[in-house]
């Protein structure tokens, strides 16, 4: 058997799904869902919205999965579909969701705050303060722009990764990344 | 001043970044504010020249604590391990245990013993050859199976199936002189009542599409 997470291992249970083996499709979903809902979820700012998105694009990958050619990896197949979903989404079906009360923080929450570390009050009030202006100015960018930032630094991937998804070049990709982290710096520093 | 550097976003084409470039926004020890700026971001550790230039530039200095400043919160947020919530998993498999297994293929009756799948194919053929058995019906087109087109685009029948749902659609070639809505009806009730008979489908609907007419 391959060791799991490795693409031997994961083209394995791609074959199996395609197969129709509904298992093997769980074990694919539970390998990539943090990461499609981190993507969703700074794409969007919205949890609500981003796992709305997640399982959409989850099924759709199920619903094609035949048509899943393998000349890409699983996993730049499934975020293309992710992007996809959170560019045809509709933020005006839901009011945006306000980042959690400070009462609620918890680790991994998306809001940013949360592990060992215990700041006072304020130093709370401030650093949610700061981390919810970055995902405004985030969501203030154009959307190509985005898409491109929070796959190099959300998802992590390089820009020719990103250019796959995106379809487009790798030196787009580097070029729409360079655009948005010029776009965030400057409004970040005007709304200081 | 760093705080009086404009983004380069006007600066820059898709054909390539222009970090280096020399109308790139430079600080006024000329250092490029864009390589600054990816520096801070990908938490790149500078050359050896560069980053000596950098210890000692009070532009440079000035220029990166304000970035890592502004950028802070951003890679905060970025960097941040999100988990999906609770049952998302379980919600994508409850969907996808819902949908037929196969788009091109109907389901029969459940058994203890094991599922039966009718390929859309099949379900086709025995429509035409329903159809067939009506009284000026000279053929019905075509080799059907699952399809996203029409009868009449893809010059046979096109089955649409969902479970125990079947959507039928014909092209079929008449005898010159037939009345059209008689035949049609009684090609549709033909073609509902061998389905019903040979499997335990539900036919939802049966278009029909008359493509000639024969002498």
């Amino acid at each position: 058997m391959s060791t799991p997470s490795s693409p031997a291992w994961e083209g394995e249970l791609v074959s199996r799904a395609q197969g129709g083996d509904e298992e093997a499709f769980g074990e694919l979903v539970r390998a990539h869902a943090d990461r499609a809902y981190a993507i969703a979820l700074r794409m969007t700012g919205d949890p609500h919205d981003a796992q709305d998105i997640v399982q959409d694009a989850m099924v759709a990958a199920w619903r094609h999965l035949e048509a899943f050619a393998g000349q890409s990896s699983f996993n730049t197949w499934l975020t293309r579909i992710v992007i996809n979903g959170c560019h045809n989404h509709r933020r005006a079906a839901r009011p945006t969701a306000p980042l959690e009360d400070v009462d609620n923080n918890r680790p991994g929450d998306g809001s940013g705050i949360g592990g060992t570390w215990e700041p006072g009050p304020e130093q709370v009030v401030l650093a949610r303060a700061q981390l919810a202006a970055a995902q405004t100015a985030i969501l203030a960018l154009p959307f190509d722009q985005r898409a491109a930032l929070v796959l190099h630094t959300v998802a992590g991937c390089s820009h020719a990764e990103s250019a796959r998804v995106l379809g487009i070049s790798e030196s787009a990709a580097r070029v729409r990344v360079h655009r948005a982290r010029a776009t965030l710096v400057h409004n970040l520093r005007e709304w200081r | 001043m760093s705080s009086t550097v404009e983004p380069a976003s006007g600066q820059t084409t898709e054909r390539g970044t222009n970090t280096r470039d020399a109308d790139a926004p430079r600080l006024e020890c000329g250092a490029n504010y864009d390589q600054l700026l990816a520096q801070v971001a990908e938490r790149q550790t500078p050359h050896d020249k560069r980053a000596a230039h950098q210890r000692l530039c009070p532009h440079c200095r000035a220029a990166i604590a304000e970035l890592e400043e502004l950028w802070a919160p951003v890679s905060i947020l970025t960097r941040e391990h999100v988990s999906a919530p609770a049952g998302l998993v379980q919600a994508v498999m409850a969907r996808v245990r819902e949908l037929p297994r196969h788009p091109s293929y109907a389901l029969l009756a459940a058994s203890d013993l094991g599922a039966t799948r009718l390929a859309a194919r099949v379900i086709g053929a025995i429509a035409r050859r329903a159809a067939l058995t009506v009284p000026d019906v000279s053929a019905a087109a075509g080799s059907g199976g699952a399809s996203g087109k029409s009868a009449v685009a893809r010059h046979g029948t096109a089955v649409g199936v969902s479970g125990h749902h079947v959507v039928i659609d014909m092209a079929l070639v008449l005898a010159a002189g037939a009345v059209i809505p008689t035949v049609t009806t009684q090609v549709r009730q033909a073609v509902i009542e061998k389905i019903a008979q040979l499997t335990d489908l539900t036919v939802t609907a049966v278009d029909i599409s008359i493509i000639d007419l024969t002498s």
